[in-house]
């Protein structure tokens, strides 16, 4: 395989990011649904490096996501007054991934050597049990949480904050889904993409073959949790301004990051942005034109997804393509 | 030189003792027929020798090296490579894909690009070489067999386990494929350990030395056309007369 060939598959994933970009930036308000769309696309992106790739499913991992908003509410909620300017936001993101990254060993650890149904059943309780904790246990604010406006209006000015907020979280996004395409690629290209591949088609007979399984999964699981760290201290925590608990630790962005990624077609790169696309658009018109409804998409989509497209569309379209057009979709 | 050490192996399975204190060795370069009949302990065998169970009591040698206990994956780099009774592919991806992961994790250690091409050698080996770029899910039975051949050898290993590998083969590509074995095991000195239930025809074609087991107990190991033909043996096999 050429150079071109391994990395060809990124080329239509910068393609629809730049398309929305372009969308965004020229139409007036076209931002706010854009962003919208780019959250679920990144959101299925980040979660693709996990599900994608081992085939397991983690259904606490939103409690990532959280994790990473509570890290740049912290980092600023404490760090305010120490006249960082921008590195603020730069101190909230490490925070973010390192917070999010140390669960995902302390869950990884254990419930990694959980196989199938039962690693999906031991990550359900991640997500409530931290929620809990953190309300009981009054941490980080217990549940009134960390509000964190008044600080950002301190720090940067009342402009510069409503920028950020507006804009500069937005394309924060945008960056980390580029960033995460492109990791996913690199890990596709390397012997951890092929470890993951056996792992997620055979795991046994992986093991055969000589690869230290738990050490790869284990791998995949902090990549693919660091980028939802991310997206939880920028798309949750800059774009908001506050955190609370009952609003981050919700199973639901869990089911729809499943969802984005079987829609899509997972373990592909291309897949959890069109399965993003497709989802975002849905739910963005939806909760318009039918409002309170856009949730009940959810379950016959996924209804729909398992039988007639059980490899998602790009792995339906994949199929069709015979060829040097198979390399575009990978 | 000995490759493969067996110490009074026992594996119990509940009441069930599938693997009875059985012992045996490998040596470097040489050709096994493990035969025996269907339950007497073959796959157990196999599974306790590649650390997919631990065996109960006894030690596992391999090079010299104690490898009861070492788990499975750490055992392929050291140069042990199988095959299965029902073939395992990894059926989303390529046959050339399938063939690279056991380059790439096996003995032979290599890069993913030079696990490509090794791939392509090794596909050309066996014949399936115009299959490459098919998924192996889609192969025909004796193709993913073949293919798995392939994937073991390109492991590079010291010790190749076929476990029943030329079951449903007709007698010209059983014929081919023991040629191919022949031929890779002076090339590159692997001692071959193949495992078969009736092939006996394909056994005497191409094992030095042959060990029979019977109700996970080692009934009996030497010559193969002497052990084959010992009244023990063919009373396993075809039952004692009873007039």
């Amino acid at each position: 395989m050429t150079l071109y060939d391994k990395y060809a598959s990124l080329i239509p994933v910068l393609l629809i990011y730049a398309v929305l970009f372009a969308i965004g930036i020229s139409f007036p308000g076209m931002w706010q649904p854009v962003a919208f769309i780019m959250f679920y696309i990144t959101l299925g992106q980040a979660f693709n490096i996990f599900l994608g790739l081992t085939g397991y499913v983690d259904f606490g991992y939103v409690a990532f996501l959280a994790l990473g908003a509570y890290g740049m509410a912290i980092a600023v909620d404490s760090l305010g007054g120490a006249n960082l300017g921008y590195g603020i936001i730069l101190v909230g993101l490490i925070l973010a991934i390192l917070m999010a990254s140390i669960l995902s060993v302390a869950v990884g650890a254990v419930a990694l050597r959980l196989r199938g149904a039962y690693f999906a059943i031991a990550t359900i309780g991640v997500n409530e049990g931290f929620r809990y904790f953190v309300e009981g246990a009054r941490l980080w604010g217990g549940s009134e949480g960390i509000i964190i406006s008044g600080d950002m209006r301190n720090i940067f000015g009342r402009e510069t904050a409503n920028l950020i907020s507006t804009f500069v979280s937005d394309i924060l996004v945008f960056i980390i889904a580029i960033l995460a395409a492109i990791m996913t690629i690199l890990i596709m290209n390397r012997r951890m993409g092929y470890a993951l591949m056996a792992v997620r088609e055979d795991e046994d007979a992986a093991k055969v073959m000589g690869i230290n399984v738990t050490k790869y999964k284990v791998m995949a699981f902090i990549t693919s949790a660091s980028f939802a760290g991310l997206i939880g201290a920028s798309a949750w925590t800059l774009k908001m301004t506050y955190v609370f608990p009952s609003d981050v630790f919700l199973i639901t962005y869990t089911v729809e990051a499943i969802v984005i990624v079987m829609l899509g077609g997972a373990g592909t790169l291309l897949g959890p942005v069109i399965g993003g696309l497709i989802y975002g658009i849905l739910k963005y018109y939806l909760s318009i034109t039918l409002p309170g409804f856009q949730l009940l998409i959810l379950a016959p989509l996924l209804i729909v997804i398992v039988v007639a497209f059980p490899d998602g569309v790009v792995g339906a379209v994949r199929r069709k393509v015979t060829g040097s057009a198979r390399k575009y979709l990978r | 030189m000995e490759l493969l050490r067996l110490e009074n192996v026992t594996k119990r399975f509940g009441g069930l003792v599938a693997v009875n204190k059985v012992s045996f060795t490998v040596e470097k370069g040489e050709a096994i027929g493990i035969v025996g009949p269907n339950g007497s302990g073959k796959t157990t065998l196999y599974n306790l020798i590649n650390g997919v169970y631990f065996p109960g009591e006894g030690k596992i040698y391999f090079e010299g090296q104690d490898i009861t206990e070492l788990p499975t994956h750490a055992r392929a780099p050291l140069g042990m490579a199988r095959t299965f009774q029902i073939p395992r592919p990894f059926g989303g991806a390529t046959t050339r894909e399938n063939v690279a992961v056991g380059a790439m994790f096996g003995h032979a250690k290599a890069s993913v690009d030079d696990a490509l091409e090794m791939a392509d050698e090794y596909l050309k080996m066996v014949e399936i070489y115009d299959k490459r770029d098919v998924e192996a899910a889609k192969l025909t039975p004796l193709e993913k067999r073949l293919m798995e051949v392939a994937r073991a050898l390109a492991m590079k290993p010291k010790l190749l386990l076929l476990d029943e590998v030329m079951a449903g083969m007709n007698p010209s590509d059983i014929d081919r494929l023991i040629e191919l074995l022949k031929r890779v095991k002076e090339e590159e000195d692997i001692s071959i350990v193949s495992m078969v239930e009736h092939l006996m025809h394909a056994i005497t074609k191409f094992a030095e030395r042959v060990i029979v087991m019977h109700q996970g107990e080692k009934l009996i190991e030497g010559p193969t056309m002497e052990v084959l033909n010992n009244p023990k043996v063919v009373e396993i096999y075809l039952g004692k007369k009873v007039v």
